[in-house]
């Protein structure tokens, strides 16, 4: 695909967005990226994730007049550490200007394929809309075949999550979907998951399977989508590196814009 | 009951009457939506009181239908002098409270109500993916720190389904492939094509050319990018609509969970519904705007999680007739607040049926659309028609006028729960159009229908009037 051609059916959105124009803002976030040969996506000390944000759908949910002239709504950081107990640490953390929302996601998981959930895991929001909500705390754990999550001393269970079927979070997936891409591409099977998007919302039938691979620029990336209930489809885009270049699910297309740590 | 209670009324956007797992949809899983039928009673006969957003609010928040409102379509603006709920109850020893989509153009949200959330970037018509789980975040935040120094009403209006309007827009410029192509969805996994997919040629002027003539006014670049679509892309709408609901109910779910955990679950009723229905695929249409059954027809529940408000649970009401009027003076009494008349409030409580009193009940609803359409539902019988424009410097919504009406509709609801046979033409069904229109000229004679005073909304009845003009015309030299 030749980019000034357009964009991917599954990430072009330029509906509604040609001033600023969603293509050229995407193209420039991803051809600044690799301008330069990159490196192999994991350290094992800390390895940071930085990515762009961009609007599906600009007309009406990210205007206004001190943006005029970027599309880009907010961003989103991975932030992954190797423990010496086996385990990865990660902390997400996710602004978005139009929601006024900001999340940071801590939580830790096996040092898997899937990256399963373990221990507790912590959401702090915060928000600086102009009414009165402007933070929520919460934690959560699986206990038993429960998903619980404790809001202000108040318990709650969002769901129930059988034995036999691998369970992360949705920024995991990150991580997950470069790891399994390999067996999804080669044998064309599909993988079932279930998902705990954003650590608060339980979808527990999902499956991640290849798509095609494309050419952008002049970077081959492959593509895998992820369906489930509850879920919207979202498509991932990995370069040969094993990064997720680009994300797109429903109302936002993430673009990797940096790396912070890595290995050459 | 002791005590006033709390009210919470939580609505979703553009989720039909059917859309709901509960009530035997197989391609759909709402759980938490069913939860709440389980705890109350599910009016199955509930009508929005006009089929598109900011006109249909419009009469959640004060009791009246759209002519009365002067929002009669997205670019209304509400006329300043009608109170609304927030207002009423705020001067009634209520807090009232409001977090996510409001949409009622002319009326300041953050000066009717104490407002948890209404987004960085104020909520417009859509964007659930941005803003439902911040809404989901300020009710949680609220409830867990509530301090039940007064009763609350609490409205929280979820942005879903309406993305799926996002998803049609996203085919007017590019080609999106089939996704059974793509190998990424199984044919058996998606929801059959609706039964009344094929449409009735001779619907009103109004609705062609508002949603089928090629440069309809209304979303023509989604009816021409769709134009082609095979049966299976029609098919992966209804699929992704029903996503689109499966996310709004999760975010409801917590809701309710840490509702259960507090102090006052008991004293606190719940009224869920939607402010419209999404044709899906029915009648070959999509999104709302017209007044076939998928758009008009929508969820309505009045729950309690305790019982400490007394309600029917688990139970179906079919025979009741519900309107989207009804939202306001049925809050106002649960709030203990009367002369509703007097506060200009119109609409009927449904707290009775709620309670399994047989009461009376109107018998019919009425429903307005696009400004100049109108519906009529009885008991058998679904009648559609609309008026013609008039002088093009009047206005002041249509009717009662039967001189002006134009086309019709007519379908037998108890057999043809799908419309799709049109007995306006066919003999024998005179009286039942008769009737139907008394009842339309007589519930319009009933509405304050004020003139539309601000220029926007009169630039917009002014060129749609005028292309109607020109279609009349034009079917009248023929």
């Amino acid at each position: 695909m030749k980019v000034s051609e357009g964009l991917h059916w599954s990430f072009d959105y330029n509906y509604g967005a040609q001033n600023p124009h969603f293509t050229e803002q995407l193209v420039k976030t991803f051809l600044g990226f690799y301008a330069e040969p990159k490196a192999d996506r994991i350290s094992a000390g800390t390895t940071e994730h930085i990515y762009d944000i961009f609007p599906n759908y600009w007309r009406g949910y990210a205007r206004g007049e001190d943006r005029q002239d970027n599309l880009i709504l907010g961003q989103a950081i991975i932030k992954r550490q190797g423990a010496d107990n086996g385990r990865w640490n990660y902390t997400i953390q996710y602004t978005n200007g139009t929601s006024g929302e900001e999340l940071q996601l801590r939580f830790h998981t096996a040092d898997d394929l899937y990256r399963s959930l373990s221990g507790k895991w912590y959401i702090q929001a915060q928000n600086d809309c102009q009414d009165s909500y402007s933070r929520f705390d919460c934690e959560g754990q699986q206990v038993a075949d429960k998903i619980r999550l404790t809001v202000n001393h108040a318990e709650i269970t969002v769901g129930l999550i059988g034995e036999d079927i691998p369970f992360t979070c949705n920024w995991a997936l990150f991580d997950v979907i470069p790891a399994l891409s390999g067996t999804i591409h080669e044998s064309g099977e599909v993988v079932e998951m279930a998902i705990l998007e954003d650590l608060e919302k339980l979808r527990p039938s999902n499956r991640i399977g290849f798509l095609e691979s494309i050419e952008m620029g002049e970077t081959q990336l492959d593509g895998y989508y992820l369906y489930g209930e509850g879920l919207l489809p979202s498509y991932w885009w990995l370069d040969t590196h094993g990064n997720v270049a680009i994300c797109a699910n429903f109302f936002q297309t993430f673009v990797l814009r940096e790396i912070v740590g890595g290995s050459a | 009951m002791s005590k006033r209670p709390n009210i919470l009324f939580i609505n979703t956007d553009q989720q039909s009457w059917n859309a709901v797992s509960a009530y035997g949809n197989p391609y759909i899983h709402t759980p938490n939506i069913d939860r709440l039928h389980r705890n109350g009673t599910s009016f199955m006969r509930s009508y929005c009181s006009d089929p598109v957003c900011a006109a249909t609010r419009s009469s959640w928040a004060t009791g009246l239908y759209t002519s009365e409102t002067g929002v009669p379509f997205n670019g209304g603006y509400m006329h300043e002098e009608i109170q609304d709920i927030g207002q009423i109850l705020n001067a009634n020893g209520y807090k009232a409270f409001h977090c996510g989509k409001w949409h009622v153009p002319g009326r300041n949200i953050r000066e009717s109500f104490h407002t948890l959330y209404y987004g960085k970037r104020d909520i417009g018509a859509g964007g659930g993916e941005y803003y439902d789980s911040a809404s989901t975040h300020a009710v949680v935040d609220f409830l867990t720190t509530y301090d039940g120094s007064a009763p609350f009403y609490l409205q929280i209006g979820y942005l879903n389904p309406h993305d799926v309007c996002e998803y049609l827009h996203n085919h007017e410029e590019k080609r999106v492939p089939n996704p059974l192509q793509q190998g990424i969805i199984t044919e058996d996994e998606l929801p059959p094509l609706p039964e009344n997919f094929h449409y009735d040629e001779s619907e009103t002027v109004l609705q062609q050319v508002c949603r089928r003539a090629d440069d309809a006014l209304i979303h023509s670049a989604i009816l021409n990018g769709i134009r082609d679509w095979d049966e299976l892309h029609w098919r992966y709408l209804i699929w992704n609509y029903y996503r689109f609901i499966e996310k709004v109910d999760a975010e409801i779910g917590i809701l309710l969970n840490v509702l259960e955990q507090m102090p006052f679950c008991n004293d606190t009723i719940i009224i869920f519904s939607s402010d419209h229905g999404e044709a899906c695929g029915s009648h070959q249409m999509f999104q709302k705007f017209t007044l076939y059954e998928e758009s008009i027809r929508v969820p309505f529940i009045v729950a309690c999680l305790g019982d400490g408000v007394p309600v029917q649970k688990d139970r179906f009401d079919r025979d009741h007739f519900i309107s989207g009027v009804d939202l306001v003076p049925t809050v106002c009494d649960y709030a203990g607040i009367g002369a509703l008349e007097a506060l200009g409030i119109g609409g009927t409580s449904i707290r009775p049926l709620a309670e399994g009193d047989d009461i009376p009940w109107r018998e019919y609803a009425y429903v307005e659309s696009n400004y100049w359409g109108r519906a009529i539902v009885t008991n058998r019988y679904k009648y559609i028609t609309e008026y013609k424009p008039a002088d093009p410097e009047d206005f002041r919504p249509p009717g009662p006028d039967a001189a002006r009406l134009g086309r019709a509709q007519l379908f037998n609801l108890q057999e043809d729960l799908w419309e799709t046979q049109n007995l306006a033409s066919q003999p024998g069904y005179e009286d039942v159009i008769d009737s139907c229109r008394a009842n339309l000229l007589a519930q319009e004679a009933k509405l304050n229908r004020r003139q539309i005073t601000h220029p926007n909304p009169r630039n917009v009845i002014s060129s749609w009037g005028a292309r109607l003009h020109t279609q009349w015309e034009g079917l009248s030299a023929s």
